[in-house]
């Protein structure tokens, strides 16, 4: 029986982006289902923003400028959500369901 | 509304969407779309033929400019290339379209109309001046597709014996210049030591900028790559360069001062030793999105991590290059304005210069206007001879440019950017690169060359070269 606090979400990296998150290709992570309420913030949902913030604090080790451009990611790391870009699904505002697969590519770092 | 309570969604401004048309593949007008392609929507069922078609239609207008875009093939044979890999995505990338398009497995073809023959792979590795070696894991990728990788070192551009495999005079001795004088005298002595990484240490650590290393490197990369395509005997050397990337390069290139030869950043015939050289670019269109999407949807590997650019190694302390600055500027545009990236390299493709070439550089091989070196040096002073404490009590003397001498020199003989990157006194903010700072028994001033900048002979030496061969006064 799963646990009703966190859902299951499939990251998989890809682009050369793995070996921030030490060289692992596919995870699979329990994310709390809502986000922690902060000062006037009340709790919400967990949404892609969430996710980003959370890998930078449970996953990502160091090098984090490599990933993270304040809240969201640096230019240049394509998301899908399920295989389709993020652009179609909301972005940052996408509200995570039990089982999706968020997908990060990363697309340039060198000439 | 308080100020205190956060916004509710009717206080928010509604946001406009990236993509103009809806959610609907705009090829087929059936299925949902899956990926946004500067602000067009594509299903993940059209988007693979559509990107094969793409990376055909600037092979062959590159290759074959005269070719009909479909219809009847063109009859001219399909010339042996060389794939320059960084071991980045568009490396991977690259090597898997070439596969898929004009390999019998990858196209599932026979009768496949092919644009290229034999098909090798070159890879400079730049891994001696720290960074990781990405020579085993490019074996291993290109033995899998079936292709022979070549490796070169970064420090073979100061190799004698390279000199010679790549088929260059080897008659010619190390050649050094005094970074001292913005003229860039040669000098004669040659005294020091003459190991090729020590001369490639030497020759970055003596460039007066941090912005300039990078882009020296890049220009040394380039070079490598044309001149081991000469050496396997082909004439098309294609890399991997992506749109974002060109127009950082494009943008880079303009910054430098290399705004005569902007057009040969998107495609160019270089001359190297007996042969012309073609350097392609068929992913010179493609978004970093498509790249991306390339790579997830092949479920390829990137041989080269995010942290392992070989400049990365090079990077100032404090900082950043004018590079670096670049790259940041364009991949901010890529995310919110992703037409305008296209529209920087579209207009650069544009631009014409307004008079012949008068020479190629001799560093970079790039066409140079004339007297690209006394303009600069009407236009600026680029050092002060007397020390202003001294001259305090006499009276300042008129500020002076330095004379235009007929003595054999380097300057005269590069671009306006090279003479740039190895002249310029500005920038702020960027502090010593560590891994230069051993300076290898090398004085500060003296910079070695690569081996293909050759010294214009005078009158006697030509003489002496070709003495045996003249016949005698009679």
């Amino acid at each position: 029986m799963g646990d009703e606090r966190t859902i299951k979400i499939k990251l998989t990296f890809g682009g050369g982006v793995e070996v921030l998150f030490s060289n692992k290709r596919n995870q699979t992570i329990a994310l709390p289902a809502q986000t922690p309420a902060s000062g006037t913030q009340p709790s919400r949902p967990a949404d892609l923003r969430y996710l980003i913030l959370w890998m930078s604090k449970n996953l990502l080790t160091d090098r984090k400028e490599l990933f993270l451009d304040g809240e969201t990611v640096r230019p240049g790391i394509l998301v899908l959500v399920n295989d389709t870009d993020w652009e179609l699904e909301g972005e940052l505002d996408y509200e995570l369901q039990k089982g999706d697969e968020v997908v990060f590519i990363s697309t340039l770092h060198g000439g | 509304m308080s100020c205190d309570a956060p916004p509710s969604k009717e206080d928010l401004m509604p946001r406009k969407s990236r993509y103009d048309r809806g959610q609907t593949c705009i090829k087929c007008k059936s299925r949902r779309g899956n990926l946004v392609i500067k602000h067009a929507v594509y299903c993940s069922s059209c988007l693979p033929a559509m990107l094969v078609r793409k990376f055909r239609r600037a092979l062959s207008s590159s290759l074959d400019p005269a070719a009909p875009s479909r219809g009847t093939p063109s009859r001219i044979l399909p010339p042996d290339v060389v794939l320059g890999l960084s071991g980045g995505p568009s490396s991977s990338v690259l090597l898997d379209l070439v596969w898929k398009c004009f390999s019998v497995e990858g196209s599932g073809r026979k009768d496949e109309r092919r644009q290229v023959g034999k098909v090798r792979a070159v890879h400079v590795d730049w891994s001696s001046l720290g960074g990781r070696c990405l020579v085993e894991p490019l074996k291993e990728l290109c033995e899998r597709y079936g292709i022979e990788l070549e490796v070169v070192k970064g420090e073979d551009a100061f190799d004698p014996a390279w000199r010679t495999a790549v088929g260059l005079d080897n008659s010619i001795t190390e050649i050094r210049v005094d970074m001292s004088s913005g003229r860039l005298p040669f000098l004669s002595s040659q005294a020091g030591p003459s190991d090729p990484l020590t001369n490639l240490r030497a020759h970055l650590r003596s460039l007066p900028t941090p912005t300039s290393v990078p882009a020296t490197m890049h220009t040394l990369t380039r070079l490598l790559l044309l001149h081991t395509t000469t050496k396997v005997r082909c004439s098309v050397l294609v890399i991997g360069t992506s749109l974002p990337r060109l127009s950082i390069h494009l943008l880079e290139t303009v910054a430098y001062g290399g705004g005569f030869a902007l057009g040969t950043e998107r495609e160019e015939i270089v001359s190297v030793g007996n042969a012309d050289i073609k350097l392609v670019r068929p992913l010179r269109d493609w978004s970093l999105k498509e790249l991306g999407w390339w790579l997830y949807s092949r479920q390829l590997s990137v041989p080269r991590g995010l942290d392992g650019k070989p400049t990365q190694e090079l990077a100032p302390a404090g900082g950043k290059t004018i590079g670096k600055l670049t790259e940041d500027f364009v991949l901010g545009l890529e995310r919110d304005y992703p037409s305008t990236v296209s529209t920087i390299s579209k207009t650069a493709a544009k631009v014409v210069p307004s008079e012949a070439a008068a020479y190629r550089c001799v560093y970079c091989l790039r066409p140079a206007q004339r007297d690209a070196s006394r303009w600069k040096a009407g236009t600026a002073i680029l050092s002060l001879s007397t020390p202003i404490a001294s001259s305090l009590s006499a009276p300042l003397p008129p500020p002076k440019t330095a004379p235009l001498l007929t003595e054999d020199n380097l300057a005269e003989r590069l671009c306006y950017s090279c003479h740039t990157h190895f002249t310029a006194r500005g920038g702020t903010g960027a502090g010593k690169i560590r891994v230069l700072e051993e300076s290898g028994g090398f004085p500060e001033t003296t910079m070695p060359l690569p081996v293909w900048v050759q010294r214009k002979l005078g009158e006697e030496q030509m003489k002496e070269r070709i003495g045996e061969f003249l016949l005698e006064d009679e």
